[in-house]
């Protein structure tokens, strides 16, 4: 009987830090929101939040792409470049194509996806290399095809783009999507077994591998699915900013990695959720935004986001574990 | 199994059997450090048939001044690779000391000349950055992805405060020596360089420092047992790298004689692609001096190759990003265990 008390206690213990540190990215994200609102009250207006909403959707949608990457202990440093190229596809050709041009380029994004994983898996290179290499390679295409300059969306083609933007129930459309496709990033992170498998490659490959998991497919849906949602962002861009942008996606990369490491997900692989990616985005997002409400100097501004994300990564890093090797 | 060692298993005792087995990995274990030198070999004698002057000693010297910065950098980049981190302020540290340098010696933004102490001060100030990141990755316990992206952000803007926006030119003469100055017909710059990666040699052979930092690469937790100081390594290990970024930027200082933190714009991936090229691991523990070396001086061949053969540079990055995939795929640590990640 005692035994299985202190067993019982034992659990409750693991139970309590856990639920702590899943809720420390929503203490960390009020924190910031506050600081700015005492500083500006107007940083949350209407017109501020809306704005900063519609700022958002994108990077959440690149961030929850990028989670699963993690998940597998993998980096994908290529989302901010497969953003811009189909950033600049959508500008260029929406006017000849579309509303079709959605579907064509998540199209794209699976085929990026796979070659990535292809290249992964079945040659046993560093995802670290092969998307650096995918960076350079998908930057240059977007450049090449925009011919090195932004092009805006004609007028009479706007009607496609518009709506995007527009409010619904005082969210941006763009938005509303973004928060469907994060609940079914949720939903396969709950409910599939390749998501399980997927954590099982990021806590332990070889274990998962001699436990019978298939790491292959595990790491190539990890990467399609960054691929697909790094791709959908770019056309999100496109939609937001009505014109194509060859080099959007240049900060963003490392910056939804940082977002996604904010809400708590271990870079090491294993750990981690998507919902706490949004967390970490509105962040992010808040920092941003309310620095430039606050009018902070353009020079500081580096040094501010620098100093708030090293704080904010230290308040929601697992504290729980001290003999765990961080890298 | 091949069949003739089926058969050598058979008929030799279990000692014989675990001789032949260890003779086999050590074999193995050659063939892939010799691997990077092997491609290196193979595309310096097909540049050199196809592509005229690409041998000749002018292009040679022209090769080696073209990698003097991207070396330094690699210095202290291996160092950070063979323990399993990342550094990404690398950049940052880099374009700052290139700015403060600017500050520090004649320049036609203010009168301070501090002459060879503003370079010393510089350095010393690049290296407090790194062992700040250090610090900050062993006491805190974030990723080094994570803590060295955020030091790098923070040091960039202090780097752009230093010279509010209007970059400084320098005017102090020896700095016009340095960049036009040859020694034996080769660029004082190169020389520099070459013996910054010297010192690197030196500390990662023959010092237990650097024996610590293999040990923390290959098992962290095996290190740490065995009464290695991990933490002060790892902090060593991340000044050492800052030092090196700071070399690196007044050597690109002293090249362009203008002070601005974008002169560390776009230099940290391609050092790391070069120094996984030369057959260092990501994940820590394997790669060294010589193979650094082979990696850099590889990916500046490449790209030499690609000027001389005139690709457009539209396509220029597109192409390189390819060779370099195929070229990694040729070269990479790699065992049949391993799953990459």
């Amino acid at each position: 009987m005692k035994k299985l008390s202190e067993f019982k206690l034992g659990n409750l213990k693991k139970i309590n830090t856990e639920s702590i540190s899943k809720y420390m990215c929503l203490i960390s994200v009020t924190l910031v929101v506050l600081i700015f609102f005492v500083i500006n009250p107007k940083f949350l207006s209407l017109y501020s939040i809306q704005n900063m909403l519609l700022e958002m959707a994108p990077l959440l949608l690149l961030a929850g792409g990028i989670t699963f990457v993690l998940f597998t202990g993998g980096i994908d440093l290529s989302a901010g470049a497969v953003a811009s190229c189909t950033c600049v596809l959508t500008g260029l050709y929406i006017d000849n194509i579309g509303g079709w041009i959605v579907p064509l380029m998540i199209v794209l994004g699976v085929v990026i996806g796979l070659i990535n994983g292809f290249l992964i898996t079945a040659f046993k290179l560093p995802s670290f290399i092969v998307t650096l290499c995918a960076t350079s390679i998908w930057k240059c295409i977007a450049l090449i095809s925009s011919g090195g300059g932004s092009k805006i969306i004609p007028l009479d083609k706007r009607y496609l783009v518009n709506w995007a933007s527009a409010p619904l129930l005082g969210i941006p459309v763009m938005l509303w999507m973004t928060l469907a496709i994060i609940g079914l990033l949720y939903f396969i992170q709950r409910n599939t077994t390749v998501s399980k498998s997927i954590l099982a490659v990021g806590a332990n490959a070889r274990a998962a591998r001699m436990a019978g998991t298939n790491t292959v497919k595990a790491q190539i849906t990890a990467m399609t699915i960054c691929s697909v949602c790094s791709a959908l962002a770019g056309v999100l861009y496109a939609f937001k900013m009505k014109s194509s942008v060859p080099n959007i996606g240049d900060p963003l990369g490392l910056m939804a990695i940082a977002a996604v490491a904010l809400g708590g997900t271990s870079l090491a692989g294993g750990k981690g959720s998507v919902l706490n990616t949004i967390a970490g985005v509105a962040t992010i997002i808040a920092v941003t935004s309310g620095m430039n409400i606050i009018n902070v100097h353009a020079l500081w501004k580096d040094i501010v986001i620098g100093v708030i994300l090293i704080i904010a990564v230290f308040i929601n890093s697992d504290k729980t574990g001290k003999d765990v090797i961080i890298k | 199994m091949k069949k003739n060692e089926i058969e050598y298993m058979k008929n030799h005792s279990v000692g014989a059997q675990f001789k032949y087995k260890i003779a086999s990995d050590v074999k193995k274990e050659k063939i892939r450090i010799y691997a990077p030198l092997i491609l290196l070999v193979c595309i310096t004698i097909v540049a050199s048939v196809t592509i005229d002057n690409f041998f000749s000693p002018k292009n040679i010297v022209n090769l080696f001044y073209q990698m003097s910065i991207p070396l330094v950098l690699a210095t202290g980049v291996t160092f950070v690779l063979l323990i399993g981190s990342i550094d990404l302020s690398l950049e940052g540290v880099m374009g700052f000391s290139g700015a403060l340098v600017a500050l520090l010696v004649a320049n036609t933004m203010n009168s301070v000349h501090l002459g060879w102490l503003g370079i010393v001060l510089t350095v010393i100030l690049g290296t407090g950055a790194g062992v700040i990141t250090g610090y900050l990755h062993v006491k805190l316990r974030i990723a080094s992805f994570i803590i060295s992206y955020a030091m790098g952000s923070i040091i960039t803007g202090i780097g752009v405060l230093t010279y509010k926006g209007t970059p400084a030119n320098v005017t102090w003469s020896v700095f016009d020596a340095i960049a036009s100055e040859s020694v034996f017909g080769v660029p004082l710059l190169t020389w520099i360089s070459l013996s910054i990666f010297g010192l690197g040699c030196l500390i990662l052979n023959y010092t237990a420092f650097g024996k610590a930092v293999y040990a923390i690469g290959n098992n962290e937790a095996a290190a740490r047992s065995t009464g290695i100081n991990v933490n002060k390594t790892k902090i060593m290990v991340f000044a050492l790298c800052a030092f090196t970024a700071s070399c690196a930027g007044i050597l690109a200082c002293v090249r362009l004689k203008i002070g601005q933190v974008s002169i560390g714009v776009n230099q940290l991936f391609p050092v790391i692609t070069s120094v996984v090229l030369g057959g260092a691991s990501l994940a820590g523990g394997k790669g060294g001096m010589l193979q650094t070396f082979i990696g850099v001086l590889m990916f500046t061949e490449l790209n030499n190759i690609l000027i001389i053969v005139g690709v457009d540079p539209n396509y220029r990055q597109l192409i390189q990003g390819i060779i370099i995939i195929v070229a990694v795929t040729l070269t990479i640590t790699r065992s049949r265990k391993t799953i990459t990640q």
